[in-house]
Parts: structure tokens; C-alpha cells; sequence
């Protein structure tokens, strides 16, 4: 069913970041919230945690759905969305891809990716990686987004975002940055990382001794590399980059390999450096 | 091709007949009638003092297929209805891999596809397997009724707790997947104000359109379909869609209704063991799984197998 | 299957108006035959087949749905033909 050896380009032509200082509007509707506690109740119980009352948080619909309006021009048809997500949003029962497709040219097949870690998202590049491979799907759009409220007391520690946030990578096969190999492992970190590339870390890697990278922002444990890439390309790359990420708790190992095409230069600017309230 | 390998099921053993139910559902002796009558419901399974994990190994505990290759495993899948279904960072599926020994293999879960989340996960899991070679996948579906949504859909079904383990591989024998046909309608979103009854209105033709689209695409007429494997919602509906698109209501695989409900994204797992069971599948016949998420935001869809 | 029993079809029409406010929960205009059950009443498909087996209480009878397609719920008069003519026999 899908064609054999495939290998149409995945190029990334577009990325736009993007915190939401703000709560998600739904988050002051009444409404929603009476919904919104029974459901997180009902959710904790058989664990026996405590609710944690506070107000805002976001709703990853709203947030993606900015995002596609930032990033996907009218006309330029996605055939494929995927959401990658780790911590839950304000909206848990929501099939939230679902009416992000109803507002992304294009209608794209959509769905959500999650109960990963940091590796989502790598893991959603590999999908896109490979339904866009035999050339039936054309443009992708890779979201990847974290929320900071969390409702309820969690099980064990668990590192939250500092801040609502979100990325996507627009893809297709004539952006000018390839991603030659994107892959998720299960295991170590990595004891080294590919040489003659400008590294852009997330929060679960260190710089190896020697090397300089660039690392994403602490408190960002899910968008941070992706969000440090939208940097990078907007400030032009010089050469190829590798995207790489540790899970401790799941303990993968993801990394992404990306080259220039052109040198014209990518379509960054103003587009990848959308950001809204303090950085 | 990718191609199921082998399925196992896990039905929990206590049977809550839905009356039983209707003070917990808030259903009137009208409603619970209907659904008995009209949608063929009758009881579903409950485990009160089993998680969400209980139920996906006991569900691979009955898959024989795995034993023994379990190095073989590069993904697991969990598909879902329901995007959160424990409080983060509780995370079943990691769990079963630990306790499976499969800390190897590449672990997520998929969703927003509602109910038709289970055909998701199987291309998903073909596609990713079709790049490496070799090796397999396990597609995992069920969930618990743990909050009022994952218990009712409103004058359409009553779900019921149970799991379905898949080992899914690339280039198998049989069970080759031809085609796999997906509308994902995000119109019916409840944040969008609308016509609450467009859902409903639309909700046959819909599904007979992704059940045209994914026989065409597997250039497979109707007539040659030998068995519809449905996702177990709505008797009613299904004998309206069969006429829709001219194909013998008998010829649908409704018997698990009654005894299950609706078993989230794994009914069509359930359907596809009991067609085994009773040998309605040869060699060579084409069969269509299809499955409709309902509510907020809707996606339909539909695979057609040949066996 | 040979219904046993056979129901005139104004009997059911007049069965469904007294129905109609139980089924709907509130009150209903007149309707006659020609009203339109989901347009002009607003019924759902749930709670026409609600009405479907309040009529079977009501008439003491058994119908059979197996054949009922989104026409018969057109109107008041539509689905009185429909019961009127897929009657099974009394168990």
C-alpha cells in the first residue's frame, strides 16, 4: 500500500514560535469549567491525588490554531497536521486535531502524538517523514506545544513547562532545510553527537566538553529545541544542525539531522521569530 | 503491505446490564428502553479495581503471537479515544513495556481520532515499520469508563471496559492491509457553535462515503466485501448505512453489541476474533473494519483487509 | 411476516399529537399529518424513536423497525404509515 522506497524530500520551508502569556479563553468560561472538574476528579480518584484549583492554563486548540495562522499562508494546502504533545491542556477530552484540521487549509489528515515525553515531537517529524515519503502527501505541519498549569498534585516530580508555548514546522519539498534523518531511541543518551554540525539541545542534553550548541531555555521541556531551532534559522544557518534530545524519565534519545539547501537563505525573519510577551 | 500478524482480546468478567446503569448515566426507563431495543445494548463489562494497565496486559496476555518475540517489538502503540485518560505523568503504556521486558521498543500513543483512533494506530505502526524493513509493532486499544464522557455518548452508546492487543508487521501474509480511507471532520467540534443535529444527520452519509473511499481505493466493489467489522455503536445505524450503500445487514458483525458496548477503539479487535471464531473469514476474502468518532470533533473511518 | 393485527393509520396520528409534548418535554403546537417531525418539532433521531416506542405502549403494539429509513421520519403522517404497516404479530 504505501510505495516502495519513496524518497520525495522533507524539507522544512517554514517554523513560527510563539509564547501565550495569556490563559486560553475558554479557560473563563463557566461552563467549561464545571465540566473541566468533574473530569480531572473523576481522572485522579483512582490514584487518590489532590485537585489543585488555579486559574488559567491553555487549551492546545487555541494555541495551535494561532500558530497555523501565523505559519500556513491561505492556499498553501496541508495534507497532513500532527500535534505533539507531553503535559495535558485545559481541554483533556477534546480530539483537538481534529478541528485543527476543520481550520487549516487544506483539511489535512490530523491527529496527536503524546505520553512521549520530549520525544513527541521528534516522533511526529518521523511520522511526517514518513507519510510524506511516497509523495501522496505534500505539506506537513508539525505543532508542538506545551502547556504550564497543571490541575492536580502529579504522582511523582515531573518537570512542567514555565511557560504556554508552541512551535510548528511547516514541511513540504521545497523548503531550504532538508531533514535528512530524524529518529527516536530507546536507551542511553547518547555518549556522543554527530561532529561538523551546530547542535541546538534540548533540556535533557548537556553541551559535550569542547563543543559549543545552542540550548534551548530551561523551563521548556518539550518545545525547547524546537523553539532554539526557530532561533537559529531565522538568524541563518551556516551549516548543518542537529536537533537532539534526552527523556530521563522514558529515556529516549531523539535527535534530528538538518542541512542547508540553498543559501539563499531560509524563509525565516519575521516569520520564525514571532514571539508575544516576555522571552 | 502491512498486515496483522495476530489479535487478542480482553473482555473483563463483571457484566453490569445497563439498566443497572441508568442512575449513574442519569437515564430515563424510556432511554435505557431504547437503547436496549433500538441499539441492541445490553450489558457492558466493568473491572472497578483495575487500571487502565490492568486492562492492556491483560489484553497482551492473551496475545500467544508475542511470546518469544518480543525482541521483535520496535514499536508499541497505544490508540486512544480519549486524549488524557490519567493523570499526568502516570503513563501506562510505558509501564507495560517495562513490565513486558519491551524497553526497546519506541512507545506512544496516538489520538483525536476519537473511536476511529484504531485504524489510525495501524497505519501509523505500517508505515513506520514499512521504512524499517522488519520487525513488528503492538497496537494496544481500551480504556477504562473512569469519567461521565468515557461512559456514555449521549442517545448513541454506553462504552464498556475491555482491551485489544495487535501485533501489527510489514509485508505479512495475510490480514494485508489494501487500503485505508480517513475523513477527519473537524467541523462537528463542540466549540464551534452550530447545528447540534448536524452530527447526527450527516453521521450515515458520512461513514458510507469513508467505506466507498476506502473500498475504491482498495479497488474492491461492495459486493465483493465479505464481512464489515463496525465499531459496536448504534445498531440502529447501521442497519440505515447498510441500506444506504445496498450491502446485507447480515454481513455485519453486530453480535458483540449486546454483550460489550462500545469497547472504545478496540471493538473492531473484537469483531475481527469473533469473525475468526467462527471461521467467517478465508482465505482471500476482503473484509472492511469502519469506525466513526462521535461528538467533539468527528473523524470517520475505514480499511478494507483482505484476509 | 403477516401482521396479525392492523391499526388504522389516523389512529396513529392521533396517538402521535398526544405523544408529541411527553416525548419533546414541553409543549407543541397542533401538528397534523404534514407537520414535519425533525424540521417544524425539532425531534432528534433519538427522540423520534422514543416516540416509536411510546406509541408501542400506548397502542399495544410491536413494530418493526428493521426496515425504517430517514423518510418515514419526515412527517407526522409518513411515520403513521410506517407504523401502520410494519406491525408484528402480538407475542
Amino acid at each position: 500500500m504505501y510505495p516502495p522506497g519513496g524518497d520525495a524530500p522533507l524539507r522544512i520551508s517554514r517554523v513560527t514560535r510563539r509564547r501565550f502569556p495569556e490563559p486560553a479563553r475558554i479557560a473563563a468560561d463557566p461552563g467549561h469549567q464545571a465540566h473541566l472538574d468533574a473530569y480531572l476528579a473523576d481522572l485522579v480518584r483512582p490514584y487518590g491525588l489532590a485537585l489543585r484549583p488555579a486559574p488559567g492554563g491553555h487549551s492546545y486548540g487555541e494555541m495551535a490554531e494561532a500558530l497555523i495562522a501565523e505559519t500556513v499562508r491561505p492556499g498553501e494546502d496541508v495534507d497532513l497536521l500532527v500535534l505533539a504533545f507531553a503535559v495535558p491542556d485545559i481541554r483533556p477530552g477534546r480530539a483537538t486535531a481534529a478541528y485543527l484540521s476543520h481550520v487549516c487549509p487544506g483539511r489535512p489528515l490530523a491527529f496527536a502524538v503524546c505520553d512521549q515525553g520530549a520525544a513527541a515531537a521528534f516522533t511526529g517529524l518521523r511520522l511526517i517523514r514518513e507519510y510524506t515519503r511516497g509523495g501522496e502527501c505534500r505539506r506537513a505541519l508539525l505543532i508542538v506545544v506545551e502547556q504550564a498549569t497543571l490541575h492536580y498534585d502529579p504522582i511523582a516530580p515531573v518537570a512542567l513547562p514555565a511557560a504556554h508555548t508552541g512551535v510548528a514546522l511547516l514541511c513540504d519539498g521545497s523548503g531550504s532545510i532538508a531533514v535528512d534523518a530524524v529518529g527516536v531511541h530507546s536507551g542511553m543518551p547518547p555518549s556522543a553527537l554527530p561532529d561538523g554540525a551546530t547542535l541546538i539541545l534540548g533540556n535533557g542534553l548537556a553541551p559535550p566538553s569542547g563543543r559549543q550548541a545552542r540550548v534551548a531555555p530551561a523551563g521548556h521541556p518539550y518545545t525547547g529545541p524546537w523553539w532554539e531551532l526557530a532561533g537559529v534559522l531565522a538568524d541563518g544557518p551556516a551549516g548543518p544542525l542537529v536537533v537532539a534530545d534526552y527523556d530521563p524519565v522514558l529515556r529516549y534519545s531523539c535527535q534530528c539531522r538538518l542541512s542547508l539547501v540553498e543559501s539563499e537563505g531560509f524563509e525565516g525573519g519575521a516569520d520564525a521569530r514571532l514571539e508575544l510577551g516576555a522571552s | 503491505m502491512t498486515a496483522l500478524e495476530a489479535v487478542a482480546t480482553y473482555l473483563p468478567s463483571g457484566r453490569v446490564p445497563i439498566e443497572d446503569l441508568a442512575g449513574q448515566l442519569e437515564l430515563t426507563p424510556m432511554q435505557v428502553k431504547l437503547f436496549r431495543r433500538y441499539h441492541r445494548l445490553a450489558e457492558v463489562r466493568r473491572e472497578p479495581d483495575g487500571t487502565l494497565l490492568d486492562l492492556l496486559l491483560a489484553a497482551v496476555a492473551n496475545l500467544d503471537g508475542l511470546r518469544g518475540r518480543e525482541h521483535e517489538i520496535r514499536y508499541v502503540l497505544h490508540a486512544r479515544t480519549f486524549p488524557v485518560v490519567v493523570p499526568y505523568p502516570v503513563n501506562p503504556v510505558h509501564a507495560l513495556c517495562r513490565i513486558l521486558g519491551l524497553d526497546h521498543a519506541v512507545a506512544f500513543a496516538v489520538t483525536h481520532h476519537a473511536c476511529a483512533t484504531g485504524l489510525l494506530a495501524l497505519d501509523v505502526a505500517g508505515r513506520l515499520l514499512a521504512h524499517d524493513g522488519d520487525g513488528l509493532a503492538l497496537v494496544l486499544a481500551g480504556e477504562k469508563t473512569f469519567t461521565r464522557d468515557a461512559q456514555l455518548v449521549p442517545e448513541t452508546s454506553v462504552f464498556g471496559e475491555g482491551a485489544s492487543a495487535c501485533l501489527v508487521r510489514h509485508a505479512g501474509p495475510r490480514d494485508r492491509l489494501l487500503a485505508y480511507a480517513a475523513h477527519v471532520r473537524g467541523e462537528f467540534d463542540d466549540e464551534l457553535s452550530g447545528d447540534p443535529a448536524a452530527y447526527q444527520r450527516e453521521y450515515h452519509s458520512s461513514l458510507a462515503d469513508v467505506i466507498l473511499a476506502a473500498a475504491g481505493k482498495a479497488r474492491t466493489d461492495l459486493g465483493d466485501v465479505r464481512l464489515i467489522l463496525p465499531h459496536n455503536v448504534n445498531v440502529v445505524a447501521w442497519q440505515r448505512l447498510c441500506r444506504r450503500i445496498g450491502y446485507p445487514i447480515g454481513q455485519v458483525l453486530l453480535d458483540n453489541v449486546p454483550v460489550a458496548g462500545h469497547v472504545f477503539c478496540a471493538d473492531a479487535f473484537l469483531n475481527y476474533q469473533t469473525a475468526r471464531e467462527r471461521g467467517l473469514l478465508h482465505p482471500g476474502d476482503r473484509y472492511v473494519v469502519a469506525a466513526a468518532g462521535a461528538g467533539r470533533g468527528a473523524t470517520f473511518s475505514a480499511m478494507v483487509f483482505e484476509h | 411476516m403477516e401482521p396479525s393485527l392492523t391499526i388504522h393509520k389516523g389512529t396513529v396520528v392521533d396517538s402521535i399529537r398526544v405523544l408529541l409534548p411527553r416525548v419533546l418535554r414541553r409543549d407543541v403546537p397542533a401538528a397534523d399529518e404534514d407537520t414535519k417531525l425533525m424540521e417544524d418539532l425539532g425531534l432528534s433521531s433519538s427522540t423520534t424513536l422514543e416516540l416509536m416506542l411510546e406509541l408501542e405502549e400506548r397502542l399495544d403494539i410491536q413494530i418493526d423497525v428493521e426496515d425504517i429509513d430517514q423518510d418515514d421520519f419526515a412527517t407526522v403522517g409518513t411515520l403513521a404509515e410506517f407504523v401502520a404497516s410494519h406491525l408484528l404479530p402480538a407475542e
